[in-house]
């Protein structure tokens, strides 16, 4: 995989990706709108593709909120992360079709521009029913709009990784003013408490998902010790001298890295095949930590996020990709593994370093 | 970076935790507490005797009295027993339009009397309070978009 944007890379994964994503939209809306119009046969075409497309999307919502978060508590959801953009983009069409359909039927028909009309038809702020829900559900759909504009990766390599996820990160955003659309809207005069009941799952279930990551996340930065205390060389030991203490040679798993920080770098240290290396902790794609990804069985270190791979010896991705990520230069001494924090330019080879040299020979 | 961007997270998500359900609860506890349900011919049957009609290019309106009540009434006993139905003929512009009982003019919101929804008949029993004498306004009105769909006047 690659952050090369020259073309769109349709692999078998993304093809079944992609199809359950069709597969069960058609079946979402085919069974939505069946039962509709089974049980209310009066209601509007125009009404049923608004509330289909809309629950539709508020559904595919919830589940791209709890994609990132199931993947940090368990890694075999990561094949969902993978093509989580194409699960995206979708959900905005979705919300786009409802949007542009709830416009025509309720603000396209007077003597107002309807963009203009989502603003201004409500607001009474103090009461709830009264509240302008529209405007939050058009100012959401708008940044889900920007989101699927840029999801491409030509946006995040010219964005850079930093602004990139800072703007798809405002799908938080979106998601909270989504719901207050709902609750503040539809909930307002529906007859069934069961909208509010799935509503009040999914909240609760997204928020818990969050939490609970970023507290497991936590403590492996903590208790587990992944994220190791910088211990500097002491200034009395000149063999060390600008080097840091990664650990023992048993602190690391066979195929797995330990990081470390040092100022502004992060720096993972690979342990595989009785050799150490040491390269940027930081992916070129979106700043995942290839720290916490592992050594495949060809040989590449590869980004737990979204499958970027790297030699760990120069960091550069296998060809035909372009990515590269520094290098460090590591040192034995004992049993003890340091590592330089002073990096190399990016793609530079660094003889890996021997655990047992002379088993090598 | 890392470390940043989860803390990004942790903290976004610690304030969407707080803030959200409590703009839930709040919401939710807000519901208005109106009559959501319609009176369609499948659960109340229509009252038999129609005392006044009248319609317009979406609506039509009968002012219904029962018959048994109307008797009752005539040796002084109770009041009510009137029943409006009323047809959407066409479908109404608005989401969420409510029909009104009033009998002054200044106050067309004075009495809820139910939830409209798509095209159909509608039965909905009359307050204790309304007689025969009084003037009857009845408004149609988008609680969303707090506007006046439409208003029959019936009169004496």
């Amino acid at each position: 995989m690659s952050a090369n944007y020259t073309g769109i890379l349709w692999n078998p994964q993304k093809k079944v990706y992609d199809s359950v994503i069709a597969a069960g939209s058609i079946v979402y809306l085919g069974s939505f709108i069946g039962l509709h119009l089974i049980l209310n046969p009066e209601i509007t075409m125009e009404t049923l593709i608004i509330r289909a497309f809309g629950t539709l999307a508020l559904l595919m919502l919830h589940i791209i909120l709890c994609i990132g978060p199931l993947c940090r508590i368990n890694s075999v959801f990561l094949p969902l992360l993978y093509n989580r953009r194409h699960l995206g983009v979708s959900m905005f069409v979705m919300a786009a079709v409802h949007g542009i359909f709830n416009i025509l039927q309720f603000h396209a028909g007077g003597d107002v521009n309807p963009l203009v009309s989502v603003f201004i038809s409500s607001g009474h702020f103090p009461a709830a029913i009264h509240f302008p829900f529209q405007p939050l559900g058009f100012i959401a759909l708008m940044i889900l709009f920007l989101m699927a504009a840029t999801s491409h990766d030509f946006w995040l390599k010219n964005l850079s990784p930093r602004v990139w996820k800072s703007l798809h990160m405002m799908v938080y955003v979106a998601y909270s003013l989504i719901i207050m659309h709902v609750v503040l809207g539809i909930i307002q005069l529906e007859k069934s408490p069961a909208l509010i009941i799935l509503l009040g799952i999914g909240l609760c279930t997204v928020i818990a998902l969050h939490l609970m990551a970023a507290l497991k996340t936590n403590r492996q930065d903590t208790a587990k010790n992944v994220y190791y205390s910088v211990t500097p060389s002491r200034d009395d030991d000149e063999s060390v001298k600008g080097y840091i203490l990664v650990g023992n040679i048993d602190d690391i798993p066979d195929n797995r890295a330990k990081i470390v920080h040092s100022g502004n770098e992060s720096i993972a240290i690979f342990k595989y095949n009785n050799k150490f290396s040491a390269v940027s902790n930081v992916c070129k794609h979106q700043n995942g930590p290839l720290g916490e990804g592992k050594i495949t069985a060809d040989g590449c270190i590869t980004c737990p996020w979204h499958g970027y791979q790297y030699r760990p010896e120069d960091g550069c991705s296998p060809p035909p990709f372009p990515e590269k990520v520094s290098t460090f230069q590591l040192l034995k001494k004992g049993e003890q593994i340091w590592v330089n924090s002073q990096p190399f330019p990016e793609g530079t080879f660094i003889e890996p370093l021997l655990i047992h040299p002379t088993n090598e020979n | 970076m890392i470390i940043e961007l989860r803390r990004r997270h942790y903290y976004t998500w610690l304030t969407i935790g707080i803030i959200l359900p409590i703009g839930f609860v709040w919401a939710v506890l807000n519901i208005p507490k109106m009559p959501r349900d319609n009176f369609n011919k499948t659960t109340v049957a229509a009252y038999p005797n129609v005392i006044q009609s009248k319609e317009t290019s979406s609506l039509k309106v009968n002012l219904r009295q029962n018959t048994v009540m109307q008797s009752v009434m005539a040796q002084g006993a109770l009041k009510g027993g009137y029943q409006i139905e009323l047809t959407i003929l066409k479908p109404l512009v608005g989401a969420a339009n409510q029909l009104y009982l009033s009998t002054t003019a200044d106050k067309p919101l004075q009495t809820v009397l139910g939830a409209l929804g798509n095209r159909g008949t509608y039965y909905f029993p009359l307050p204790n309070t309304f007689t025969s004498e009084s003037p009857l306004i009845l408004t149609v009105y988008d609680a969303i978009k707090q506007k006046q769909t439409e208003q029959i006047v019936l009169k004496k």
